[in-house]
């Protein structure tokens, strides 16, 4: 019997099939196994709100950048470009859900927020400078110059009168502390209950000098408000939206640069992934398929590079691309380095072998079953074996594979971020977390919480994902 | 079974020697020196570097080693010239001049050939280095630009280029030395002296120098001159696979220089294992037993409980784990109760090195301690010793504990469920064996194999330590070594170290593989 005829045989029934895919999907085991798993569908849910997140931003920079800027001030394409993410919104380390931030941070953002004024103020046109005076949202008072001058100098008096206040209450703390160490070491039970009375009314001094303080803050505060008006309306929104889950310690908004660090995640776990999946499947495939030597040598390859721990090629490879001095190819002069590509070859080079080697288990093992044997005593040839038979029953591995590498890659990020040979010039989860080390040490967690919890989500839902896929194609899988 | 030990022992050489020229032509993506050095080293820094590690040598055979000596061909002045292909410095042709104390010129001509209207030089090289060498000691190195002719000055219709002027004093030779440091090639004519001031009486005429003038010193590379099929064994892979079968580490390391390779080593190895070993241990008995727990409750709350709190634990950035660990553990304690139970940063050596107590000893007076004197004051250090432990490595352990837990237990739940599911449990069961004779008699023991795999996969991966934890805690492991290494550009220590990690990965597979045949006779039959 000649190929061709099978060949056509087979053909002709699936392309009766073809017409209902969805419909023969919809009716596979696997489909629904896996939509029973009420955990796996919301988690694949939660997945298409984090990717179309990244293609609400991508899309957003391809649009400004093929429109050559004159997007650039719709409203998503602005709210989604880097500079956003990027640029100062307000004090710096300000705690989430307008939580006040410490007297001494809002001394030191009044003071930032004014001398900004100042200095715009002695240009040549003050009116257009203070124009590019702008914090998100939040910019200076539309009024003329004298007026603005003279809201300047009341803000500054009263920043006089604050630091005045904070020299005293800080004296005070220090006698406070002083008073306790006394009564600590005071050796007579009279000399330790003087101490301690003194510590008594130094506290309630210090509590009063406390209250005045916040309460000279908050005059300062509308001092500053009346030069930096707070923006209405939808603006006000949007402002307090930027300052919902605080600011890093440059008053960056950690939530903008949350949401923009979806895109790079997503970016780096896609591109590895697929880049994986793809050389570790045709791979696996052919070596499980052909056997003899071709096999040999491709699982001598990934026996080599599986010797050499993860991590260490993780960085040996990110470090080498990050010193060679390569030009991105299309672009004006864009090195290497700068951009995601060394990360894309380091978990290219890593990831592939776990696929490849389930792949070519599966493929030895598939080759030597029944239906395929009939087969190729039927005639088949090794190819139309290959595409009918192998492929479609191999690809589960190649969908496990892939959210697994996700998962990794995204998480590997983290990591080389941390060692400074990851995501550089913009943010990314793994960049927040390595900036948040210091902020932790002053019992400041918003950052490193909102990159935490923007990457829990994504992780556990590709966790539980690939789960539900594993159970659903895989009857052995451990449920 | 010793058959199959062998065979799988001889598997494993090829794949380690890819390892090795994986990892070796990895690094050589750029350029080792450059990137330690910067980007303008002078010559001899750069050479010195170079050949101190072997870097000249080709990796692995060379190919191109035709017209890798020097070669007389006709032309230019006096008829002929030498020309060289590429090299790396270790060739030379040198000129000696004896001549009365002075300043002179040294100038230097190279063929050109008109094509077209255009003169082009017959090198093809960018840079050629000359040597001049003043005083018999000083070197000064300068180089020319031989993808040009020599156009400096032109005296009877032959260009020259300027090489600068040297100081010569009483009885020192003048010593010109043309390198044939180039990746191209280098060609030479003549070279050209022109006295600028000479110290006493009337200074001598001009002259020009040929390459076949007398005491023309014409230097081949020393290793060039077997030709091709020397490049073959003597190369920078079989210098490296031969320092590894060896264990000689004894190459000096480049950003710590009183440092060889080798001691690096061997002083981050006990730190590394002095956390990473007691994070396997904990992990592999913690989470075997919650996955025993957890099949044999399958489906249960507490299965599921388990199951989820693994997949919420493995869902957040080993970073995280590390950064709120230690502020937690160490920071915060510190704050707000003034307790220091947890050292926050560095490490004090928790036990001791053979090497350190012999010094020990040695400072004490003793001339030369023996073996069991030594032996005794090394045993008589460690209660000491191990009483530091829990105070530097006990929070970064329980923060690898909790890290690898999520993983282990999920994976050794699925290889109990799928013991579970055999044959053999049922039949336990059915003549009545208690739940816990099944758990600990029948399935455990048969389960040992993927744990055994486990286990072992882990350990290279312990010795490299948890490189996160080491940097963040300051405990000089390897991982943190090798990290240094890496940020300083230390090539030999990052080689070595990774050569050394793919050796013990090979190491424990072969391990692996025979203790498969020890735990379960089927293997072998296979």
């Amino acid at each position: 019997m000649s190929g061709s005829l099978l060949d056509r045989k087979i053909e002709g029934e699936l392309a009766e099939g073809k017409v209902g895919w969805l419909k023969s999907l919809r009716r596979s085991r696997a489909y629904r196994t896996f939509m029973r798993d009420k955990a796996a569908v919301v988690a694949l849910c939660v997945i298409a709100v984090y990717i179309s997140m990244a293609l609400i931003i991508v899309g957003a920079q391809i649009a400004n950048k093929v429109s050559g800027g004159r997007l650039s001030d719709t409203f998503i394409v602005k709210e989604f470009s880097l500079e956003r993410a990027t640029e100062r919104v307000g004090p710096d380390s300000l705690p989430g859900f307008f939580e006040r931030a410490d007297p001494d941070k809002r001394l030191e953002h009044a003071d930032y927020m004014l001398a900004q004024v100042e200095r715009e103020l002695e240009r040549d046109d003050p009116v257009a400078a203070l124009e590019a005076v702008q914090f998100a949202e939040l910019g200076v008072v539309d009024a003329p110059i004298e007026e603005i001058e003279t809201r300047l100098n009341d803000a500054y008096d009263q920043l006089d009168e604050v630091d005045i206040v904070y020299e005293d209450y800080e004296l005070l703390l220090d006698d406070l502390a002083d008073a306790r160490a006394d009564a600590r070491e005071a050796t007579t039970q009279a000399d330790r209950e003087a101490a301690r009375q003194r510590a008594d009314t130094l506290r309630a001094d210090a509590d009063a000098a406390y209250d005045a303080l916040l309460a000279e803050i908050a005059t300062l505060d509308e001092r500053v408000d009346a030069v930096f008006p707070d923006p209405t309306g939808f603006a006000g929104f949007m402002y307090d939206m930027r300052l919902v889950l605080g600011t890093d310690s440059q008053g960056r908004s950690i939530l903008w640069r949350a949401v923009y660090s979806i895109r790079v995640a997503t970016q780096v776990g896609l591109v590895s992934a697929i880049i994986a999946v793809i050389v570790g499947a045709f791979l696996g495939a052919t070596a499980g398929f052909f056997g003899g030597w071709v096999d040999h040598s491709i699982v001598w390859l990934y026996s080599t590079l599986s010797s050499v721990p993860y991590i260490v090629l993780l960085t040996v490879v990110a470090f080498v691309f990050g010193s060679m001095e390569l030009t991105v190819p299309f672009t004006d002069g864009i090195k290497v380095h700068q951009t995601l590509i060394p990360m894309y070859v380091a978990f290219g080079v890593t990831f592939w072998i776990a696929p490849c080697r389930q792949i070519r288990g599966e493929a030895l093992k598939i080759r030597s079953l029944d239906y395929v044997q009939s087969a190729t005593a039927l005639g088949a040839g090794r190819f139309y074996i290959l595409r009918k038979h192998i492929i479609p029953n191999v690809l589960f591995l190649v969908f496990i594979n892939f959210s697994l590498i996700f998962i990794g890659a995204i998480k590997s990020e983290v990591i080389l971020s941390f060692l400074g040979i990851g995501v550089q010039g913009q943010p990314s989860w793994g960049v927040m977390i390595s900036e948040s080390r210091s902020e932790v040490l002053n019992q400041f967690f918003w950052q490193i919480g909102t990159a935490t919890a923007f990457m829990f989500g994504l992780v556990l839902a590709f966790n539980v994902f690939s789960d539900a896929l594993q159970d659903a194609f895989d009857p052995k899988h451990a449920r | 079974m010793w058959a199959y030990v062998l065979r799988r022992i001889l598997y494993n050489i090829p794949v380690y020697m890819g390892v090795i020229l994986f990892l070796m032509i990895l690094l050589r993506l750029t350029d080792p020196v450059t990137a330690y050095l910067g980007k303008f080293p002078t010559y001899d820094q750069y050479n010195t570097k170079r050949s101190d590690f072997g870097l000249d040598r080709p990796l692995l055979g060379d190919w191109q080693l035709g017209g890798r000596t020097w070669e007389t061909r006709e032309g230019g002045l006096g008829g002929d010239y030498l020309a060289k292909g590429r090299g790396t410095g270790k060739a030379h042709v040198q000129w000696t001049f004896d001549l009365p104390a002075g300043t002179y010129k040294v100038q230097a001509t190279w063929p050109t050939v008109q094509d077209g209207d255009v003169a082009r030089s017959v090198g093809e090289s960018g840079l050629v280095w000359v040597r001049l060498i003043e005083d018999g000691i000083a070197l000064r190195t300068v180089s020319m630009d031989q993808t040009r002719p020599p156009r400096s000055v032109e005296i009877d219709g032959v260009g020259w280029a300027d090489l600068g002027n040297v100081d010569l004093s009483t009885g020192d030779p003048l010593v010109v030395r043309i390198l044939d440091d180039s990746s191209t090639g280098v060609v030479i004519d003549a070279v050209r002296i022109e006295p600028v001031r000479v110290a006493e009486g009337e200074p001598p005429e001009p002259f020009i120098a040929d390459t076949d003038a007398t005491g023309v010193e014409i230097v081949d590379d020393p290793w060039t001159v077997g030709g091709w099929g020397r490049s073959l064994w003597d190369n920078q892979y079989f210098a490296a696979l031969g320092r590894i079968v060896t264990l000689r580490f004894d190459q000096r390391s480049w950003s710590v220089e009183s440092q060889s390779v080798g001691q690096i080593i061997a002083t981050s190895i006990v730190p590394s294992l002095s956390v990473t070993l007691p994070v396997l241990i904990l992990t592999t008995l913690i989470s075997t037993s919650l996955g025993l727990l957890a099949s044999f409750n399958r489906g249960k709350p507490l299965d599921r409980g388990v199951m989820f709190l693994a997949v919420l634990g493995m869902s957040i950035s080993y970073l995280v784990y590390v950064i709120v660990g230690q502020y937690f553990g160490a920071q915060w304690p510190r704050l707000a109760f003034d307790w220091d139970i947890f050292s926050t940063f560095g490490y004090e050596p928790v036990l001791p090195l053979w090497s350190q107590v012999e010094q020990g000893l040695i400072d004490e007076g003793l001339e030369e301690p023996g073996f069991f004197r030594v032996l005794l004051s090394w045993f008589a250090s460690v209660p000491g010793a191990i009483s530091k432990w829990p105070y530097y490595c006990l929070l970064p352990v329980m923060i690898g504990v909790i890290v690898a837990m999520g993983y282990d237990t999920r994976f050794y739940r699925a290889v109990m469920v799928e013991e579970c599911n055999k044959d053999y449990i049922r039949t336990a069961r059915a003549k009545g064996a208690s739940n816990r004779r099944v758990m600990y008699r029948h399935m455990l023991r048969n389960a040992l194999i993927p744990i055994i795999t486990r286990v072992m996969i882990s350990l290279p991966f312990i010795i490299m330590g948890s490189l996160l934890v080491e940097i963040y805690f300051g405990i000089p492991g390897m991982g943190q070594q090798l990290f240094t290494a890496i940020t300083n550009k230390d090539f030999p220590v990052v080689e070595a170290i990774t050569a050394l990690l793919a050796a013990l990965f090979i190491i424990t597979n072969i391990l692996t593989d025979v203790l498969y045949a020890v735990v379960d006779p089927r293997v072998t039959l296979k």
